[in-house]
């Protein structure tokens, strides 16, 4: 397994009050594999994707275990979860006006990792940026990398989020609601580009979306997530039909049934 | 173009404004400068106070006369000072060094000190480092600078005898030696200020989007700070620390009197005491162009700290 969480319990203290945030969580991502988290806003989602990088407040109590290729992420030394951050697995963030610093160019950002973490040259990083942006197709990637994030638009801007998520080489892409900020057509081009780098690189990738036909028609397999639970596992194309939980149904029953999904090919298997 | 233009005028109305209220206001002011001027009561006879309202132009209307001394201001000529019979210019380039170079080095301490703590401050947020040092730099605030300044000569130049107890020295390293304590006591009330400042805009960067991402990349935590957090708090603090600038080139009065330095605030209360109008109309009109200087100077300076700023202009 690329992924494996496995009875991940977090509760957050605040002002002397205790949130149990996530409760018993197991899941896994195979390399190769789509896998999608859905549930409503404030289930747990992100904190879920945060943990995996073990991005959560110090003060947070937090039991179970994850595993990021064969690494133990909550008990892991510096340099493994240095290793885990910076080049096994990279978190997308939902909103990439925010995830992208605005007083830094666009290549200074999509370098960042490799300049300043992995310590590649700046040559040979801005190199390896450039072939990033043409692959999740950007043009004139030259001008881009010397634009600011407030010149580009918001899906030339996730695109390039992912571009530099890949900088790293990761195994596990966590993408968090990575395509929800943006217009019908733009998301659909988007996750068409993430569907490509993802079969082309054998990538394991954890997609959180509120959208459920997004991880009907996307995810190999999907997650219903509820008050910090996995309430139910399902097949992809088995979200619509063969949800057994109440919670699941009524997540469904609430979804108007419109098909805006990006064209890719059935997963079926 | 178009920003810079309306810019420029507004300067320029700035200045006539504030030119015409300082030379007007030397008239609301109690006290008659020919008496001054005569000086001896015996000599006021109607023929010598003809003549030295003739002399100084206070015969004339008072728009008259804001007139040819705003012509003559615009020349650089400030007139004559009525107790120094010195060209004022002449008088305020004698004093302004003294009082720029106290000023400089009261920037650096409190721009030094200041945002240090204010960054110590917040990357401690809500611990016992963070409300120490709010607490200790609010209560240096609350001290007023002559006292600060009469202790630090009690003790460092009187007791212990480090450094001169008056005077603003000569030469680089005299000066530096002179106005040290000087420096000190101007400084400290700022502190207070600067690191709040930054403490704030550095906790509103913590909290961005970008910064854990950053984290989550496994950036080294010095990195993040000074890439991530600091790098974008910088136009709250470079604001604050210009305003505070500002108003100590105005304020160094009283840190010129405890200390014995012959600055531009000692030329300013000893002219305002004897009524020697042309050197306070002087004085006060470089406050308020210093004041406009740094002002410019920060909004020049922004633009380059935010792209953001440079776009929002050009689309306005
Ligand atoms: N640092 C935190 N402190 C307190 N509560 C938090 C913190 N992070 C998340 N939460 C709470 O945890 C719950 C789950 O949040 P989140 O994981 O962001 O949900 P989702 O991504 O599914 O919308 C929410 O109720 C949120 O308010
Ligand atoms: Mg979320």
């Amino acid at each position: 397994m690329l992924l494996d969480i496995d009875n991940l319990s977090l509760t957050i203290t605040t002002n002397g009050i205790s949130h149990q945030i996530l409760d018993k969580v197991s899941l896994s991502v195979d390399a190769g594999e789509v896998v999608g988290l859905v549930g409503e806003s404030g289930s747990g989602k992100s904190t879920t994707a945060r943990a995996v990088l073990k991005l959560y407040p110090e003060t947070a109590a937090v039991g179970g275990s994850i595993t990021v290729g064969g690494t133990e992420v909550l008990s892991a030394s510096k340099d493994e979860l240095h290793r885990v951050r910076s080049s096994e697995a990279a978190l997308i963030h939902q909103d990439p006006r925010a995830a992208l610093n605005p007083v830094r160019r666009i290549g200074d950002s999509l370098t960042e990792r490799l300049v300043h973490v992995l310590g590649v040259s700046r040559a040979d990083a801005a190199a390896a940026g450039l072939e990033l942006l043409a692959a999740v197709g950007i043009r004139q990637p030259e001008e881009r990398m010397r634009q600011y994030p407030h010149e580009l638009s918001g899906g030339m801007l996730q695109r390039v989020v992912i571009a530099a998520a890949l900088t790293g080489q990761p195994k596990l892409l966590l993408a968090d609601e990575a395509t929800s900020a943006l217009d019908v057509t733009t998301q659909a081009e988007v996750l068409a580009i993430l569907r490509d780098l993802q079969e082309q690189r054998g990538l394991g990738v954890l997609l959180i979306t509120h959208d459920l036909h997004l991880a009907a028609a996307y995810c190999d397999r999907v997650y219903v997530m509820y008050r910090g639970q996995i309430v139910e596992e399902l097949r992809g194309n088995d979200l619509f039909h063969g949800a057994q939980h109440e919670y699941t149904r009524r997540l469904l029953s609430a979804v108007p049934a419109i098909g805006h999904l990006p064209k890719t090919e059935s997963r079926a298997s | 173009m178009i920003r810079a233009a309306t810019r420029i005028a507004g300067m320029i109305l700035t200045l006539v404004v504030s030119s015409f209220v300082i030379f007007a206001a030397m008239y609301a002011a109690p006290g008659d400068p020919v008496t001054f001027l005569i000086g001896n009561p015996e000599n006021m006879t109607p023929e010598r106070v003809a003549e030295v309202k003739a002399q100084y132009n206070l015969d004339q209307p008072l728009i008259v006369q804001y007139g040819l001394w705003a012509s003559q201001a615009f020349m650089g000529n400030f007139g004559t000072s009525f107790q120094y019979h010195q060209p004022v210019a002449e008088l305020m380039a004698t004093r302004l060094p003294a009082t720029l170079a106290l000023v400089a080095m009261a920037s650096v301490l409190f721009i030094v000190a200041g945002v240090g703590l204010g960054i110590l401050s917040a990357l401690r947020q809500g611990k016992r480092t963070d409300s120490t040092i709010t607490a200790a730099t609010t209560l240096a605030a609350s001290v007023p600078s002559f006292v600060i300044g009469l202790l630090l000569v009690s003790i460092f130049s009187v007791q212990l005898g480090w450094f001169p107890v008056s005077g603003a020295g000569e030469g680089f390293l005299d000066r530096l030696h002179h106005l040290a304590l000087p420096a000190v006591a101007l400084a400290v009330g700022a502190v207070a200020i600067v690191s709040r400042v930054t403490r704030q805009s550095m906790v509103e960067q913590l909290s961005m989007d970008h910064v854990e991402a950053a984290r989550s990349f496994g950036l080294a935590p010095a990195k993040l700070i000074r890439r991530h957090v600091l790098r974008n708090a910088w136009g709250p603090i470079l604001t604050m620390v210009a305003l505070v600038v500002a108003s100590m080139l105005a304020g160094t009065v009283v840190v010129e009197s405890v200390f014995g330095i012959s600055g531009v605030g000692k030329l300013l209360v000893d002219a305002i005491n004897t009524h020697d109008f042309p050197v306070v109309q002087a004085v006060l009109l470089y406050m308020v162009i210093t004041y406009m200087v740094v002002t410019t100077l920060v909004d020049l300076v922004h633009p380059l700290l935010d792209p953001r700023i440079k776009a929002k202009d050009k689309k306005s």
